[in-house]
């Protein structure tokens, strides 16, 4: 008699277990729905906290000025200085300012078409205000916000002249420059009427008004500026949203004030924990609900199963077969209750975003969740049917062959 | 051969000097209930371990060294043995019951991957009557159909030995009857060795079957031996 008999195949076993099952429906569908009430509503429910927080975020990162930490009061600033801020991790962008008085001028385009106290701000390459439109190259460039170039009524590439006056040795003087529209900022990227200029134009113009003489403003009266090496502001913005704390403490540890929209950041990241140390909390013990019913089902199953159990002992499955048998039908059940639950959480979705999310603007969800979620949570029921299916199947390694032969 | 079960101190034992079946025989083992005839059969079909045991042979293969295998190796063993060498008919039921009665018959075959000689098996499903129930399940048949579907199962994988115990118990005379003849029958036309634990006397008698008898001693012992 030969001794390399072959092992009993374990592909016969799974569909053995998956005859079980559907024989076994009634039983099968309830295990099966355990999982799907624990699987649906946990989507659910990290849908919304995800949907919600991540919405809030992107609001949040949608508005740059959200990013910006705003000097209060003028200071004497020099080049170290900007150097020491620019080198810091938590920096985005940083501009010099003039001091506030001179940062607005009146623009003409001829007598009906004009515009006073139009604002001007710095700018270069990387401004978080500007987004994706290209900064003033040159020094007679600006960018027009979408509301100055409709009181101009200009397109880009037109000329409008830039006015600024000054008093000097009692004597009113006017200094002015032709700048080209280079570009038109969208209006929902700034609001208001403002001009987007190079740095040397806007201290230029300060220079004008503190009389020296300016030869790119016509105006040859005056002292000879001095080369700039301070300034009274800057425009300062952090390089994420998580990072205007960082960058807000740091300017006060200079001494300088500043205001933020710190506040509203912390906001959404304390509702962010809270949201999910609610969740975590009510996971667990969904989770945990489950494993123990899942658990019992097994157990009541292989007690209520023995003798067929014991009649595929007696046949020649070994002990770990056998346990590979309860694994089997614990992954098969929680991988379709998994995929209802997922079902059951996508209409739940659809009605969430229905019901409440009225007041929101299209393309905008209530409960949203990655690709990725779906895996990580198919993964981890998978872990648990797993870890379950060993612990509850124990039992059924402690079948013997006999038991199939007697009538106990 | 000596089989001992039960806790120390309590257990009977049970015991058989020598049994030689032939292929194509039927051999019955009877004796009074509890005397140990159940026990006997688990020995002899790889399920018990036998306390001693001095020889033991099938199909010209010494097993005697397998018998006394460390229980882990024996295990495995014993299951291949039991897998591919021996059928078994329980006393009721036995059959799983989300499969139909072919995939039941063709379950031993199945599991070592062997495909099944259709040829056999059509002839095997025609002699027990089972050629209109093949494609139920267990629940729909009745008992007597259920014990023949059971046997058929044990022959179909063409074993060495096939092991019933009290396979007409649960059935009424005339069925028990008509059962056990059948099995005599099929046993002797597919050339394969039984040992069919019984207590149906006339059956037996009339059968002319070779007996294994029981004789219970004083001592917690039941002694089996060839009349």
């Amino acid at each position: 008699m030969s001794s390399d008999y072959v092992s009993p195949r374990l592909s016969v076993l799974l569909s053995l277990a998956l005859r079980d099952l559907i024989h076994d429906r009634k039983v099968s569908i309830c295990m099966m729905a355990s999982v799907v009430a624990v699987v649906a509503p946990l989507l659910l429910l990290f849908g919304l906290k995800f949907g919600i927080v991540s919405q809030m975020r992107h609001d949040l990162l949608s508005d740059p000025r959200n990013k910006e930490v705003k000097m209060i009061a003028s200071d004497n600033l020099d080049q170290t200085w900007f150097d020491r801020l620019r080198a810091l991790p938590s920096v985005g962008f940083v501009m010099p300012l003039t001091r506030a008085l001179n940062t607005v001028a009146d623009l003409y385009v001829d007598s009906k078409r004009f515009a006073e106290n139009v604002e001007l701000i710095p700018t270069a390459v990387g401004d978080p205000l500007l987004g994706e439109v290209r900064p003033p190259s040159a020094v007679n460039q600006v960018v027009l916000t979408a509301m100055a170039a409709q009181r101009l009524g200009v397109q880009p590439g037109d000329t409008v002249r830039l006015n600024i006056s000054r008093q000097l040795n009692k004597v009113n003087q006017r200094g002015q420059i032709h700048v080209q529209v280079q570009a038109i900022l969208p209006a929902a990227a700034f609001g208001r009427a403002a001009a987007f200029v190079t740095l040397p134009l806007l201290v230029a113009l300060e220079d004008f008004r503190d009389g020296f003489q300016v030869p790119l403003l016509n105006a040859a009266q005056g002292e000879t500026p001095r080369t700039r090496q301070h300034f009274a502001r800057a425009r300062i913005y952090a390089s994420e949203i998580d990072q205007v704390e960082a960058l807000a403490s740091f300017l006060t540890s200079q001494r300088i004030e500043t205001s933020s929209r710190l506040a509203e950041i912390k906001s959404v990241q304390q509702i962010d924990r809270v949201l999910t140390i609610i969740f975590n909390v009510i996971a667990w013990a969904a989770v945990l609900g489950c494993a123990a019913s899942m658990i019992g089902g097994l157990m009541a199953n292989i007690d209520r199963k023995r003798k067929d159990l014991a009649l595929l002992r007696l046949f020649g499955y070994g002990r770990q077969a056998m346990l590979g048998y309860v694994v089997m039908q614990a992954t098969t059940l929680t991988a379709v209750g998994f995929g209802l639950g997922c079902l059951l959480y996508g209409m739940g979705s659809v009605l969430f975003d229905r019901l409440l999310g009225v007041a929101l603007s299209a393309g905008r969800f209530v409960c949203r969740l990655e690709p990725m979620h779906f895996a990580f949570a198919l993964g981890t029921a998978l872990l648990v049917s797993l870890c379950v299916s060993l612990s509850g199947g124990i039992l059924v390694t402690q079948i013997e062959p006999a038991e199939s032969l007697r009538d106990v | 051969m000596h089989v001992s079960r039960g806790r120390v101190g309590q257990a009977y034992r049970v015991e058989l000097s020598s049994l030689t079946l032939c292929a194509g025989e039927a051999v019955a083992v009877v004796g009074p209930s509890g005397c140990g005839k159940s026990t006997l059969l688990e020995a002899l079909g790889l399920i018990l371990k036998p306390e001693r045991v001095g020889q033991f042979q099938l199909l010209q293969t010494d097993l005697t060294s397998d018998l006394t295998l460390r229980a882990g190796r024996r295990e495995t063993r014993w299951a291949r043995l039991r897998q591919h060498q021996m059928g078994y008919v329980p006393q009721t039921g036995g059959l799983l019951p989300f499969l139909t009665v072919r995939q039941n018959i063709d379950l031993p075959a199945s599991m070592s991957g062997r495909a099944i000689d259709r040829t056999l098996l059509a002839r095997l499903v025609e002699r027990l009557k089972l050629t209109d129930l093949l494609n139920r399940f267990p629940r729909e048949l009745s008992i007597g159909e259920r014990q023949r579907v059971s046997f058929a199962r044990a022959v179909a994988h063409q074993p060495a030995l096939i092991l019933a115990d009290e396979p007409t118990a649960a059935l009424d005379p005339n069925l028990a009857h008509e059962l056990f003849a059948l099995i005599i029958e099929v046993v002797s036309e597919f050339n394969i060795a039984a040992l069919i634990v019984t207590h149906e006397w006339s059956l037996v008698a009339e059968s002319k079957l070779r007996k294994v008898v029981a004789v219970v001693q004083a001592d917690h012992r039941t002694v089996f031996h060839e009349q």
